[in-house]
């Protein structure tokens, strides 16, 4: 029952001549294992899904991917939209041979997954949205703002480190119109679009995402459940890697023969 | 260090009714998150809804503790769904009154897979979670009579006693992670339906014995346990004088022991003999008290004071013995010889 | 009045009360078990087996003669009939039962194993019959006529004074030869409940609980010879009523054996059959219970048999079959015999009772009979009266031996000196020590539940000659 972790490499792909970066499991020799996609919030990128990934390692073929722009992977010359950055990662997967995934958002992150999930519902077997992003009830400048400061405190110290770092590398002109792109993003329109089967996983204590949106999205869904981690802030994959990898695996098991569908290299 | 109760996810077995119940309402209005196990799925429902209405998150998993698959079970539901255990308070117990000779032996035995193999298989289904997560507390609830006999009771004193060497085994073993405890609880006569669910073959019902605490109080001191673990936590005045005279005139303790139970033990009302919820279930008493009076609050100076001076009139009659034992053995002897005749 | 009263508080009998007698042994023995205590001497004399020794060291003319006399102590004289009050013995009798609710009361005929039923079941026995012994010397045993004739006046004096009672005057030349020789009995049947009990049950018995009303259906060819005044001829014993009343062989052998003047008693002649003076149950009783029953919701049970001897088996079977549910050895038997008995000995040591009415060839019979049809016990130990009288029907102490022998692997006599019997006055303050060297010891239970009894009942089926019938108590709105 002890999680054993698995080991993360950063790996490069080359999509429509662009770079792409993504920190990848070392796969397991044997044989093909499902394969599992996370997809980062703003500014951010895929140093603090690390966490979470290395306990999937040793069971999935996992990818933490930096989008266009953030992290490592090439920027584009102006920031992309929701729309842009999901076809971007329909690309990546294509060019990846990854035909389908189970995909795991966090935060704005969770919005290009839906995203994909509704333009491209054959690469999204599963979702999980860690935190999804935006409260319609929430959705002024505002209002996040003040939200976040609430959330900051409560997140792991350790995550301070990367995300100034991420941040650098991202750049603030890129950051301010992601978190407008996130604004205009209606995530509450496309929910109930999306086939795959979805869970939504919420910190108990996220001031960003609150009980009662998260229970809205899951009715939202056609095909959704919730589950709450007690004590836990926003960014639940670096903060509470083992109980997100603890509530997740059971559902990224359910239909294992559906993500197995990675394909070969 | 332990999480605040608020952010912490509990696991109660026999949470339908008695301290169990009492310990998950106490939880839920700290705003835990708690995961009630017991066998009766309508009562546990009941109790999640009660829990969510305090403001804590709560599941209902029926669980039978004698089995160690659905222990396993119920400690998975919990990571399913909340992702940790902070805290295992393994609590299910039942209780067969009985003179040993005439205890059915499968009911006896039941006893012991409830109370001891019950808190076994909680141990064996958590502390792995805990070792992964390097944190934990398990709460084992043993009794005050861990520390005394009692007739009429021996399956569920002998349980008792296990628990707490068990406990203290385990404490023993888990030195190495700083952030895992064991704590073991010793609630003296608690008011709970334990009684009126009780296994009886003895023809009467039998009672809480005086002095009687409310469930309430253990509750507090195993929310307290989760907070901040100690060792043993006893609960009821009552148990620290027991131990006191216990310590100083065994012989006699016994005794009274003997004497207390035949007087206050039980009631005149004539019971047919029964298994109680021993085997199975019984619908009834999915509630915190028995209705016994409790006795409340003794005064812990009275108590204190009461120990003292009967520790300080045995420890002088044994001492007076013992001198008159080594003093006069010959004399003694002779005394002996004469009543042979 | 007042001293009375102070005297049922510490449980002293009414001066009037026989001691000696049937049922206020058994009272005593109940009361004494409720209170978790045993019954030496039958209550009636001190536990000394010095005493015992002692009594059965004297000639055998001496021993007769000190039973004699200790019974006519015991009798009052006759101008003091109107002066008796029965509610006084109903005030002893509540006075030996420990003040608590019971889930259960048990009414009626005296008899020694129902008294072994109530003290298993924890409940208390409140007995319709007591006995008044008179003192009569005039009378000669073998004249029954004379007998009746001169208690007349007393027993209406008796009778005025106590309009609850019915008199069963009894005349039994046979057994109680040595008791008569200077006294009659006079037994009394309460025929409704009196201020006391009803006073006990609206105390001790909660609504809802059991009345076991035991209805022994005994009856003897009697002579009503005033308004609730019967004269009863001989007693359930060795001899028959028709001997009795109008002789035969046995009768004419055991008269002459005692020198007497007659062959033959002569005896008022019967004018029909009625309850039996000492066992039998008069039904005015249930009527009047009925009234309480319906008031307080009580259920009654009608336990009814025609012979006392008829519940022993039953009795002992269910201690057997109690045994055996609480996990103990149902291998032994003890045989006892009027009041020579001691339920919480019998309790303590693990022995399932076998009450007998006596120590007579029918008792002995039925006995025989019990044991032919139980699965065999490993010891069996035996309690036998001696009432000092070699009477018409009494059982060799050979044949009592022969029964003794059946045990698988032991037993015997308890607290007897087998030569002196029938005149082992000793008997009485030595048994109860002699219990004691009975080496099995066992916890004393707790009460056994109603529903367990009934358990019992309906395994056992009805091949005991015991109807235990639900007497409807119609509510009243």
């Amino acid at each position: 029952m002890t999680q054993r972790t698995g080991k993360l490499v950063s790996r490069w792909t080359r999509v429509n001549g662009q770079r792409w970066h993504a920190m990848a499991s070392v796969p397991p020799a044997e044989k093909p294992s499902p394969v599992v996609v996370m997809v980062h919030g703003i500014g951010i990128a895929s140093s603090y899904f690390v966490p979470l990934a290395e306990r999937l390692a040793p069971r999935y073929r996992v990818y933490a991917i930096d989008l266009p722009g953030f992290g490592q992977t090439a920027k584009p010359g102006r920031p992309l939209n929701f729309v842009e950055l999901s076809d971007a990662l329909d690309d990546w997967m294509k060019a990846s041979s990854i035909e389908s995934a189970a995909v795991i958002g966090n935060s704005v992150g969770c919005q290009i997954a839906v995203n994909l999930a509704v333009r491209h519902p054959g690469r999204v077997r599963r979702m999980v949205l860690v935190g999804p992003t935006v409260d319609p009830e929430g959705r002024t400048i505002l209002s996040q703002l003040t939200r976040w400061g609430v959330d900051l405190p409560r997140e792991d110290p350790g995550q301070l480190p990367m995300t100034l770092r991420d941040y650098w590398r991202a750049g603030p002109r890129r950051i301010v119109a992601t978190f407008k792109f996130s604004l205009e993003d209606r995530i509450e329109e496309k929910l109930p679009r999306v086939s795959a089967p979805t869970m939504v996983v919420r910190g108990a204590r996220d001031p960003i995402v609150p009980q009662q949106w998260a229970e809205e999205a899951v009715r939202l869904l056609p095909n959704g459940r919730l589950i709450v981690i007690p004590g836990a802030p926003h960014a639940l994959n670096f903060a509470a890697p083992l109980e997100v990898s603890r509530v997740i695996r059971p559902f990224l098991d359910e239909q294992p023969a559906m993500l197995n569908a990675g394909g070969t290299q | 260090m332990t999480r605040k109760l608020r952010d912490s996810v509990m696991v109660i077995t026999g949470a339908s009714s008695g301290i169990g119940r009492a310990t998950a309402l106490a939880a839920a209005r700290r705003g835990s998150t708690v995961v009630l196990a017991a066998r009766r799925e309508q009562a546990l429902q009941e109790l999640a809804s009660e829990c969510q209405g305090l403001g804590g998150r709560a599941l209902a998993v029926q669980t039978d503790v004698r089995n160690e698959e659905a222990v396993r079970n119920l400690a998975r539901r919990a990571i399913e769904n909340y992702g940790r255990i902070d805290v295992w308070v393994n609590n299910a117990a039942v209780t067969l009154f009985a003179r040993f000779e005439e205890a059915p032996p499968d009911i006896y035995r039941q006893v012991f897979e409830t109370n001891l193999f019950g808190q076994i298989h909680g141990a064996r289904a958590v502390l792995p979670y805990f070792r992964e997560q390097g944190s934990g507390v398990l709460i084992n609830l043993s009794s005050v009579v861990a520390k005394v006999g009692q007739p009429y009771a021996s399956a569920y004193v002998t349980t008792k006693h296990a628990i707490r060497g068990f406990s203290e085994c385990l404490r023993q073993e888990v030195l190495d992670a700083d952030d895992i405890h064991v704590c073991t609880i010793l609630p003296a006569a608690i008011d709970t339906p334990l009684y009126q669910q009780a296994a009886n073959y003895t023809g009467r019902a039998p009672k809480p014995m005086n002095p009687v605490y409310s469930a309430e109080k253990v509750a507090e001191a195993i929310i307290s346990c989760a907070e901040h673990p100690k060792r043993e936590v006893e609960v009821g005045g009552s148990s620290r004088a027991i131990g006191a005279m216990r310590a100083v005139a065994p012989g006699m303790s016994e005794k009274a022991a003997a004497k207390a139970v035949e007087k206050d033990h039980f009631t005149d009302t004539v019971v047919p003999p029964g298994p109680g919820n021993v085997l199975e279930p019984v619908p009834e008493w999915a509630e915190v008290s028995g209705g016994w009076q409790t006795t409340g609050e003794m005064p812990t100076g009275k108590i204190a004071a009461g120990a003292a001076g009967a520790a300080a009139v045995s420890g002088m009659a044994v001492a007076g013995w013992l001198w008159m034992r080594n003093r006069d053995d010959g004399w003694k002897k002779t005394i002996r010889k004469v009543q042979r005749k | 009045m007042k001293s009375l009263t102070f005297s049922a508080m510490r449980r002293v009998m009414p001066r009037f009360a026989a001691s000696f007698d049937s049922t206020s042994g058994m009272v005593r023995a109940n009361g004494r078990y409720l209170r978790g205590k045993d019954l030496p001497g039958a209550g009636i004399q001190p536990d000394m087996p010095i005493l015992g020794a002692a009594v059965n060291a004297l000639p055998k003319a001496v021993r007769e003669q000190l039973y004699i006399w200790s019974g006519w102590m015991e009798a009052i004289p006759p101008e003091k009939a109107g002066d008796i009050r029965a509610e006084e013995f109903s005030k002893w009798v509540v006075s030996e039962y420990p003040e608590r609710d019971y889930p259960a009361v048990m009414i009626g005929s005296s008899n020694g194993a129902m008294t072994h039923l109530a003290c298993a079941m924890g409940i208390p026995f409140l007995p319709q019959t007591f006995l008044i012994p008179v003192r009569q010397p005039q009378v000669h045993p073998d004249e029954p006529w004379h007998g009746m004739e001169e208690a007349k006046e007393p027993a209406h004096a008796l009778l005025q004074a106590n309009p609850e009672l019915e008199l069963h005057h009894m005349h039994d030349a046979n057994q109680d030869r040595l008791m008569i020789e200077r006294m009659t009995y006079f037994r009394t049947k309460r025929l409704t409940l009196g201020e006391t009990y009803e006073q006990f049950l609206l105390d001790h018995l909660p609504e809802g609980g059991t009345i076991f009303l035991v209805e022994c259906e005994l009856k003897w060819p009697t002579t009503q010879i005033a308004d609730r005044h019967i004269f009863q001829t001989g007693a359930l014993g060795g001899a028959t009523p028709e001997e009795f009343l109008h002789g035969g062989e046995r009768v004419e052998e055991y008269l002459k054996r005692y020198g007497s003047h007659r062959r033959k008693w002569v005896a008022p002649e019967p004018d029909g059959d009625r309850p039996e003076a000492e066992w039998g149950f008069a039904p005015e009783l249930r009527e009047d219970l009925e009234k309480l029953a319906r008031r307080r919701g009580y259920r009654i049970r009608r336990v009814v048999f025609d012979h006392p001897e008829n519940v022993s088996p039953l009795v002992a079977d269910l201690y057997r079959w109690w045994y055996r549910e609480r996990q103990l050895p149902p291998n032994r038997l003890l045989a006892e015999c009027f009041v020579i008995m001691d339920p919480w000995w019998a309790m303590r040591t693990g022995s399932a009772p076998y009450w007998m009415v006596f120590n007579k060839e029918e008792s002995a019979e039925n006995l025989e009979k019990y044991l032919d049809s139980a699965e065999a016990y490993d010891y069996i130990h035996m309690m036998l009266l001696s009432h000092g009288v070699e009477s018409v029907g009494l059982v060799p102490i050979e044949r009592w031996k022969s029964i003794l022998d059946r045990g698988r692997k032991g037993g015997g006599f308890i607290g007897m000196e087998e030569e002196k019997y029938p005149r082992d006055f000793g008997v009485f303050a030595r048994y109860n020590r002699d219990l004691s060297k009975i080496p099995a010891r066992y916890a004393m239970p707790g009460p056994l539940p109603e529903s367990q009894l009934d358990k019992f009942l309906e395994q056992s089926g009805d091949k005991y000659g015991v109807q235990w019938i639900e007497h409807p108590v119609a509510a009243t709105v």
